[in-house]
Order: structure tokens, then sequence, then C-alpha cells
């Protein structure tokens, strides 16, 4: 169902991700989110603008090189990897476009924990379906029109789309 | 002789095990079968890194910042070229510029004679009746780059690569580490004539038939804007006269 893995250069970390389907309560956990409260420490993503597995893992590289490098920009690895979906330099902007919104009923949730106290995490905050997180499923639940003007791009073909996406998520702000 | 540049390279590469496979001026580059970030699927799928070491000679952080400078130029000429209208060159699949470090989608297999360059192939001669329809593939793509304002800087038959589309041979473009932007004719000429040298060095046979058919390619990636393709043709006479002038001198 879900994915865990664990990117070769950065074995200390092991990633999560999660999809959802009719959530419920996304109103509820933004402002948990925003009340800082622990139990929240996920990124919260709106799934319609992601469009495949490699756009994900991607911007989770980029997070995790940051972080290892001393670069995030953001207080959180979870914040940075929504950070790192982004093509632009914006934090706000980037939260409100790839994150969680008061009306999401898709949401990807990504736990990034440390490999070797391999905390425990709960995942009941969100109040929906779990269903599998293939590039299939991914792609049923993308907008594609948010997609493209997200990152300014006007590929039709989706697996060209996808590599600009990783390559602008690759380079955004270097 | 470059161990210790390997050793460097790997340790920005932790777990990833990585076989050298050529080494220039600027670079190292490496191939894996390891992915950054997904599980590979494809066994046997190849991945290459580029890595530009640091130079002993030059002032650490002023070291730092050049190399981080030439590892983004070169990845975002890619990223602009990367999905134009005829145009192919390797998708970005990480940047690690801070370590100089670029990922890039494996280009070619491998031939008879070595990997799919346009090098190599056209070492095979014989009985290669798709010469012509590649050469003025490859003429046509410099066109489209050139109209796109990019000049690559070392077109050499080895930067050339070849994928195998279906049963037919297409062009990749490879190594953009020397490539800028410019819209002026006198970089584009340059850009030709260095190709046509280079295929005049390998192939001084065939040559003419080869430089033709380039160029035949070239004045169709122009496609309406026949003036351009002009302008460039006459630059490309110039800087041709200049370099014989250079030859007979020298
Ligand atoms: N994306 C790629 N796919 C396949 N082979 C590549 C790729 N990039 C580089 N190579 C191989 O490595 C060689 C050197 O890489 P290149 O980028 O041209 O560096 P250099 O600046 O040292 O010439 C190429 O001639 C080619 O054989
Ligand atoms: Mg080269």
């Amino acid at each position: 169902m879900s994915i865990k893995t664990v990117l070769p250069q950065f074995p200390q970390f092991t990633v999560h991700l999660f999809k959802f389907k009719n959530v419920t309560n996304s109103k509820e956990i933004k402002q948990n989110l925003i009340k800082g409260d622990k139990r929240y420490d996920f990124s919260f993503i709106n799934a319609q603008t992601v469009l495949s597995e490699e756009q994900l893992l991607s911007a989770v590289y980029r997070a995790l090189l940051d972080h290892t490098q001393d670069k995030i920009r953001t207080k959180t690895i979870h914040s940075e990897v929504i950070f790192s979906l982004s093509p632009t330099q914006n934090i706000m902007d980037a939260l409100r476009r790839f994150g969680i919104q008061d009306d999401s009923t898709d949401l990807i949730v990504i736990k990034i924990v440390d490999s070797n106290s391999q905390e425990e995490f709960d995942l009941s905050v969100v109040e929906g379906e779990e269903v599998d997180i293939t590039d299939e499923d991914l792609k049923s639940s993308a907008i594609l029109k948010t997609i493209k003007k997200n990152y300014k791009l006007k590929s039709e073909d989706l697996t060209v789309l996808s590599h600009q996406i990783v390559a602008a998520i690759q380079l955004r702000g270097l | 002789m470059s161990d210790h540049l390997v050793e460097l390279a790997k340790s920005h590469l932790t777990n990833i095990p990585v076989s050298l496979i050529s080494q220039g001026a600027e670079s190292l580059i490496f191939t894996t079968t390891t992915h950054p970030y997904m599980e590979t699927s494809d066994e046997g799928q190849q991945y290459i890194v580029k890595f530009r070491p640091p130079k002993k000679y030059r002032h650490p952080q002023l070291d730092a910042q050049l190399t981080k400078r030439r590892t983004l130029a070169e990845a975002r000429l890619l990223q602009r070229l990367y999905g134009a209208d005829g145009i192919s060159v390797p998708s970005i699949i990480a940047v690690d510029a801070r370590n100089g470090i670029l990922w890039l989608e494996y280009i070619g297999q491998q031939i008879e004679n070595g990997v799919s360059s346009l090098k190599n192939y056209l070492w095979l001669e014989d009985s290669k009746a798709d010469y012509e329809s590649l050469l003025r593939a490859v003429g046509d793509m410099i066109a489209r780059l050139h109209q796109m304002g990019i000049v690559h800087g070392d077109l050499t038959t080895s930067n050339v690569m070849l994928q195998k589309h279906g049963s037919q041979w297409a062009p990749c473009l490879i190594d953009f580490g020397l490539g800028f932007t410019s819209d002026l004719v006198e970089d584009k000429a340059v850009d030709l004539y260095v190709l046509e040298r280079a295929i005049l060095s390998t192939h001084p046979v065939h040559s003419d038939n080869y430089n033709s058919w380039l160029m035949e390619g070239y004045k169709k990636g122009y496609g309406k804007d026949q003036g351009k393709f002009k302008q460039v043709m006459k630059r490309y006479e110039d800087v041709r006269m200049r370099g014989r002038k250079r030859s007979m001198l020298g």
C-alpha cells in the first residue's frame, strides 16, 4: 500500500509515503499544523499537484540533500519537502500551492524518521481512506492543468513532463 | 593517477557503487546502476554521474564557486533543451551543485566498437545505409539548438550520442559543459565548423558526403527562417577560410 524507502545516500533516514482519498478533516489538520502540534509532524501534500512518484521522491532527495548540507530554508524536514516540490523560492507560495488546503480530499502524507530510532508515528490524525501510491494512483488524482501552471510547463507527454518537473525541483533557487 | 579524485567523488556518493568511464580536464564521468531516489525496477538500467572535482591551483572558495556555477550552467542548458521540439538531450535526475555533481539519464548502448556515439558509429563505415538520414537529423537538431539561442561549444562526434528509436538511430546531444547562450552568427558558425573538422579528421574519405548531409539537415532545421540560415552559412564560409589560412601558415 504505502511506500517505505531509504535513499542510498541518506541511510540515516527512512522515508514513508502514504496516499489518502475522501479525506474529511483537512481543515482540522491544517489548523493543528499551524499550531505546531507534534502529532501533525508530517508533510501533508495536496495530491492534485503531484504527477508521479519521481516528482515526490526527487523533492525528498532535494530536502535531504539540503538538510545534510545545512541549507534548509524552512523549519522542519517535513515542511522542507513541500518547499522542495516548488520551482520557486517563495516559501509561503510553495506551502499554499503544494501543501494541504482546507478542502483537500486527496492527500499525500510523508513521514521521514531516523533510521536508528525507528520512532513510531500515528496516522490516525488523517480521516480518510488509505489507497495505493503507484504512478497510476497519483495520476488519477493529479490535475494536469494545475501542475503545468505550477511549473510553467506545457508538455503533453507525461514522461517528459515528469522529467521536466524533476529538473525544476533539483534546480530551484540555485 | 586520478585515484584520489575517484575517492573524493565516492565520498559525496555514499552507498552509490560507481564505475569511472571517462576522465576529461573538467570532469569525471561515472556510471551506476543505483538510482539516487527511485527503486529501480529495470535491471541493467544505468545512470550517469558527472563530477567536477576541485582544482588545487585555485583558491578554495573561488574554486567552490566556479565548480557550482559550471555545474549549474550545464544543468540549466539541459533543462532548457529537454523536451524542446526536435531536440534530444539527457534528462536531469539530480543535482548536487555544491559538490559539483550532476546525475543524468544514460544515453545510448553498446555497439560493435564501443558506445553508440556518432564517432564510433561512423567508424563502422561498411553497409550503413542510414548515415545520410542520421547526419541530416544531426544537422536538423543543431539548427534547432541554434535557433533557441544556444551554442554547444564542443560539438565533437563523441558528444553526439545515438539512441535506438525502434529500429532507427536518433541523435542525442550530450556534454553542454562548454555550452552557452548566444545569438551571434559567429558562435553558431564556429559550432558547425568544429563538427565539420571532427568528421573530416576521422573520416577523410567520406567527409564531403557526410558534411553535405549535415548541412542539408542544418538548412532544413531552420524551417521558414531561411534568412537566419543564410547568415550563418555566410559566416561559416568565412570561418572555414580562416581555418584554411591558419593551416596553410601553420
Ligand atoms: N548522458 C550520458 N549518457 C551516456 N554516456 C555519457 C553521458 N554523458 C557522458 N557520457 C560519456 O562520457 C563521456 C564524457 O562525458 P562528457 O560529458 O562529454 O564530459 P567531458 O567534458 O569530459 O567530455 C562522453 O563522451 C560519453 O561517452
Ligand atoms: Mg565530451
